[in-house]
């Protein structure tokens, strides 16, 4: 069974118990403005160009058979209409300037290299978090991976928007242990101008989730001027109260741009949408009305 | 006797502490000259009399005549010089270095010392004297041009031995508390009526028993004069509370430590008299409390029992002792200096651990040492703790909480590793589990053990450098090393890692007698038998502990560098013998030319598989550097009766070391610092800390007796929350599951210590972790500073 991965990320701490791998499936049907991981958005694999690695050796020009790299006013122009991301301008970029995001690759694979941290897992309650992207876009190889952790003993999570069919998540229900899931917003409308999809399917299959008695922990990410406003938070929460266990983990993810470099990475012609930044007042604030409704605020996850 | 002074109300911001410490940051380092003037009066009218007499009575002299200061709000006394972070000179050790220095102490960039015109003129008169008679002349006097030329190798570093007293040593200060120096006075005559009636001929060992019975005195009345002081200064205080303390002080200097301690504060004060006078006695570094919460509790808990002692006062004492271990700084000088920067003095203190009977150790006291260490945040004691698998979880958390609290204390060291190790050192099991930590990370019996932890360090990336250069040195042509054959030439990888090998087992076998001739000089001319009357068994055998007198005895150079050499094989095993990308003959002379014009081939080289990330192909080739190395020491046998036994770890000797090293096939520049300890080179880890972690765990441990060193950084917002700890606990466990040896941490970020650079007299408290000790950030020189920023950081975002 094979999937699209961009990233294994080891010792994770933040999603989920205990020391982590987090594994990155590629594809989502969501397109958050503020979203921190362009390079996840796309099924297919991209071409990655990283200025700051580049040292304009010329290399990756002389290899390309499309014609796709100029070298222009000290900086690689790639035409991504001609590249045909045969990879050997990657092979000829030494200093890693140059990376291919995505790979095709077997569970086995994946499980080798989430394996190595096994003795972390051990002593901190740990194991394998699978993010995205939308990871349940990649269902059959999303269950197989989640099978195949399960089998090592290993603690499973997964980070998702929530955004499927709700017969996908049903087929991973045995085999997660925690569901780490978005709430954006509950405001339809504000939701679709967003994130480009309706938040409907997202609140149902959450409700969903929360009836099966599986251990859920919505994750809000705090972004100003979309959700950060007392009301707007507070139309979440209340929402939530009526579902969710008083005592339950709220996840609040603050906004941030560390993001922004990879939207030039990839060349994405949808740039980030800059909000402002968020500062502490919004952070406490936030804190203070999830307790308001008996939850517990974990900010930044843990 | 009144023991116990009444609780007062403390203001916060107010406590004793607060106050002693902002009094501690004011002191600036400097030079002073009465050590000077009083021992070189001493020795020149001791001239003609057997050394161990003459160092006898002129530590006497000192302890009669130094002054002797008790300062504000202070509860434990002692001094080894006239004013905190002073620095005394020990011109029977080395003085050249500071003559040709004098003038430039103030203005060097490496930890500068303030140095009064009158002290640079009374030093410059007593200097002469000590012409041909310092350890330093004694030992150049025995050197050939041949020993010139092996030190001009770089591939051999040495500086303690040669400059410095020995130091490094866990004395029995648990004995001088309980039976107090009356006992061991006692245990001395015993010895000598029966030597004098059985072998009155043994001239050395009566020698050795007299010097030691006067040292006994002296250290007696030392403590007696400050008693007087505290007195004196009864009379002319008028605050009442202050009275009373002054009181209690001089009580308590006039039982102890010739007496058995009987109260809690008695056996602080008692330990840090005789702490002082080792530092007095000889300026070697890292003279190590040892097992502190091991053996004070007993004193501890009668005193809470007996309704004598209350928690906080305990807790104020041990505060007040802490700021007494950072008024003690050493001075080197410039060239050695970037060695071990900061001043450090390697008090290491140890908490925790294996009782000798195996159970756990860890009591109340373990903590409160631990909550003193966080609140003051000073740069000694260097405090470390044992883990083992049964360690209560409480007391992993709490350390792991000190540790996330910045100052890069506690260090941790792993009794499942070390125990063993010292076992196969033919050290006996209940001794093992009683084993303590010297100066940074180098492993010892309190009481029981001369290690000469830091005779040495050798080089290992330079030895790679003549294996792959048929001896010659890469930056100065001069053949240096042995002839292991042209490297062109080679046709396996193998025939690499036997030249390294080769040039590996010269050097070691020249370091040896190298060695050896500088204990002996140490023997001789400046034997410790203060430090003596400590350690078991040199009152039974007779014997100075520099002779051979400790139990156990061992000689332990450092080697370092072992991730430039594991990356610059796995480089070479790739690139040229089995990928087959580049010529031996392309290689060599892109690193005779620096990689310049050979930018290409330098990025290659740097892609090559890299210690740090948990790839067992380069992973095994570092285990086999470190073994080899270990192998290598390990054969050989000092003066003492002792073996030679390795460790791996640099102070901070690897930057200073890297600007002797030509470019090397990691793709490392020349002159770069090498990397730190067993820690992997900056910027070739990759996969983060549990990558890093299970790759150095593959190393030998065990077989590091003198200790491994891991550098750690990780960024505050890794490890925040009471989740954060957990993870923090779970990453030393497992590291120490998977067979590791040591872990330090640096948890602070990148942005804060760029700030300190640019403020740093708003940072003038910030300490850090710098290799086996901590130290004050702003006082570090420039390019250790940046070396410190740019260890990888763990979970920035
Ligand atoms: S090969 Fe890499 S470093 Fe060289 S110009 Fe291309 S992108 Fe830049
Ligand atoms: S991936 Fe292939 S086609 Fe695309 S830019 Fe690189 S060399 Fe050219």
């Amino acid at each position: 069974m094979k999937g699209i991965i961009f990233n294994i990320q080891r010792f994770a701490v933040h999603d989920g118990p205990g020391i982590r791998t987090l594994v990155f499936l590629k594809g989502c049907p969501l397109h958050c403005h503020w979203c921190c991981n362009p390079e996840g958005q796309k099924s297919e694999i991209e071409l990655s160009y990283v200025i700051n690695h580049c040292r304009l050796c010329g290399r990756c020009e002389a290899v390309c058979d499309q014609g796709a790299i100029n070298i222009i006013e000290k900086r690689v122009l790639i035409r991504r209409d001609l590249c045909d991301l045969c990879g050997n301008c990657v092979e000829n970029c030494l200093s890693g300037a140059l990376k291919i995001v995505g790979k095709q690759v077997d569970v086995e694979t994946v499980l080798d290299e989430v394996k190595r941290d096994e003795p972390f897992y051990r002593y901190s309650g740990g194991g394998l978090t699978v993010s995205g992207g939308e990871p349940t876009l990649q269902n059959n190889f999303l269950v197989e991976l989640l099978k195949g952790a399960h089998q090592e003993g290993f603690n499973t999570a997964i980070e998702t928007s929530g955004f499927c069919k709700w017969e996908n998540i049903e087929s991973i229900l045995n085999i997660v242990d925690h569901f780490l899931f978005d709430v954006k917003h509950v405001s339809d409308e504000k939701h679709k101008m967003f994130t480009g999809v309706s938040n409907k399917i997202v609140l149902e299959n959450l409700l969903r989730l929360i009836h099966k008695g599986v251990n859920v922990i919505v994750r809000v990410p705090l972004i100003p001027s979309f959700n950060c406003d007392e009301d707007d938070l507070r139309k979440i929460m209340s929402f939530l109260s009526e579902f969710l266990k008083k005592g339950s983990q709220i996840h609040l993810l603050p906004y941030h741009r560390f993001g922004l470099p990879k939207y030039d990475h990839i060349g994405d012609d949808n740039k980030m949408v800059l909000f402002e930044k968020i500062n502490k007042s919004h952070i406490e604030r936030a804190t203070q009305i999830v307790n308001e409704f008996n939850f517990i605020a974990n900010v930044g996850g843990s | 006797m009144s023991t116990v002074l009444e609780e007062q109300e403390v203001i916060p911001g107010e406590e004793r502490w607060v106050k002693l410490k902002a009094r501690l940051l004011a002191a600036k380092p400097e030079l002073e000259s009465e050590r000077a003037r009083i021992i070189t009066q001493s020795y020149k009218e001791t001239e003609g009399e057997p050394y161990v007499i003459r160092r006898a009575k002129a530590l006497r002299a000192l302890l009669e005549q130094m002054t002797v200061l008790i300062g504000e709000d202070e509860l434990i006394v002692a001094n080894r010089s006239k004013k905190p972070r002073a620095v005394p000179v020990f011109p029977e050790m080395s003085y050249d270095w500071i003559e040709k220095e004098l003038d430039s102490f103030e203005t060097r960039p490496v930890d500068p010392f303030i140095t009064p015109e009158s002290v640079k003129h009374e030093l410059r008169e007593i200097f002469p004297y000590w012409k041909g008679k310092t350890v330093y002349d004694k030992i150049v006097s025995q050197f050939t041009p041949f020993h010139w030329h092996l030190l001009g190798s770089n591939v051999l570093w040495i500086d303690n031995n040669m400059y410095n007293g020995m130091g490094h040593i866990l004395p029995d200060f648990p004995k001088i508390i309980k039976q107090g120096f009356k006992g061991i006075r006692d245990e001395i005559l015993n010895k000598l009526e029966y030597l004098l009636i059985n072998e009155p001929k043994n001239r050395a060992k009566i020698d050795f028993y007299n010097a030691a019975l006067i040292v006994i005195e002296a250290a007696v009345s030392f403590s007696k004069r400050y008693s007087k002081e505290a007195r004196r200064l009864v009379s002319i205080t008028s605050d009442e509370v202050r009275k009373d303390e002054l009181e209690l002080i001089a009580q308590i200097c006039e039982w102890v430590p010739e007496n058995p301690a009987r109260t809690f504060h008695e056996a602080c004060q008692s330990y840090w008299i005789a702490h002082s006078i080792c530092f007095i006695e000889s300026d070697g570094m890292s003279i190590s409390p040892g097992r502190f919460d091991q053996y004070m509790y007993p004193f501890y808990e009668k005193d809470i029992r007996e309704g004598k002692l209350s928690k906080k006062r305990a807790i104020e004492l041990l505060e007040c002792l802490w700021i007494k271990f950072s008024e003690l700084v050493e001075m080197f000088q410039e060239e050695w200096a970037y060695t071990a920067s900061g001043f450090p003095m390697g008090q290491n203190l140890i908490l925790g651990g294996q009782t000798p009977d195996g159970s756990d150790a860890t009591n109340e006291l373990s903590y409160l040492c631990l909550e003193v260490t966080e609140r003051l945040s000073l740069p000694q004691p260097n405090v470390s703790v044992r883990l083992h698998r049964w360690s209560p979880k409480e007391f992993v958390f709490r350390a792991c909480e000190t540790s996330r609290h910045g100052n890069g204390m506690p260090e941790f060291f792993n009794d499942e590793i070390i125990i063993p190790g010292l076992m196969n050192r033919g050290i006996p099991l209940q001794d093992a589990r009683d084993y303590a930590v010297v100066g940074c990370v180098e492993i010892g019996i309190p009481g029981r053990t001369e290690a000469n932890s830091n005779p040495a360090y050798v080089n290992l990336a330079k030895i790679l450098e003549l294996a792959t250069n048929n001896g010659v040195c890469r930056l100065t042509g001069e053949k240096v090393g042995i002839d292991t054959g042209d490297p062109r030439h080679f046709e396996t990888f193998e025939e690499v890692t036997e030249a390294y090998c080769k040039q590996q087992e010269y050097f070691v076998r020249q370091l040896i007698p190298l060695c050896n001739l500088m204990e002996r000089v140490h023997t001789e001319f400046v034997p410790t038998p203060f430090l003596s009357t400590m350690i078991s068994d040199c009152i039974e055998k007779g014997l100075d502990v520099l002779d051979g007198g400790a139990r156990f005895n061992f000689t332990s150079p450092q080697g370092v560098g072992i991730a430039n050499v594991a990356d610059s094989l796995s480089a070479i095993k790739k690139m040229v013998f089995e990928d087959q990308k580049v010529s031996m003959d392309c290689l060599l002379q892109a690193l005779d030319e620096n990689f310049l014009g050979h930018e290409d081939l330098q990025y290659m080289l740097k892609n090559c598989p890299k210690y740090g990330n948990d790839e067992d192909y380069v992973d095994q080739i570092a285990r086999n550097v470190g073994r080899w190395y270990c192998l290598e020491i390990e054969k050989y046998r000092n003066p003492r009766g002792g073996i030679f036994q390795p460790g791996l770890y640099p102070v901070s000797v690897n930057v200073p070391l890297g600007k002797t090293v030509g470019a090397t096939p990691d793709g490392r520049k020349a002159k770069i610092p090498l990397a730190d300890g067993v820690s992997p080179s900056h910027e070739s880890e990759k996969r983060g800390p549990t990558a890093v972690f299970k790759s150095v765990a593959k190393l030998d441990h065990i077989l590091v007796t003198n200790g491994t060193l891991l550098n750690m950084k990780f960024h505050p917002r890794a490890l925040d929350g009471r989740n954060g700890l957990l993870k923090f606990a779970a990453l030393i466990n497992t590291y120490f599951g998977l067979g590791g040896l040591h872990v330090q941490f640096n948890v602070i970020s990148a942005e804060t210590l760029r700030e300190a650079q640019i403020h740093p007299e708003l940072y003038r408290s910030l300490v850090v972790r710098v290799a086996g000790y901590s130290a004050f950030f702003t006082e570090l020189y420039r390019e250790l500073q940046e070396d410190i920023i740019s260890r990888t950081e763990h979970g920035e975002v």
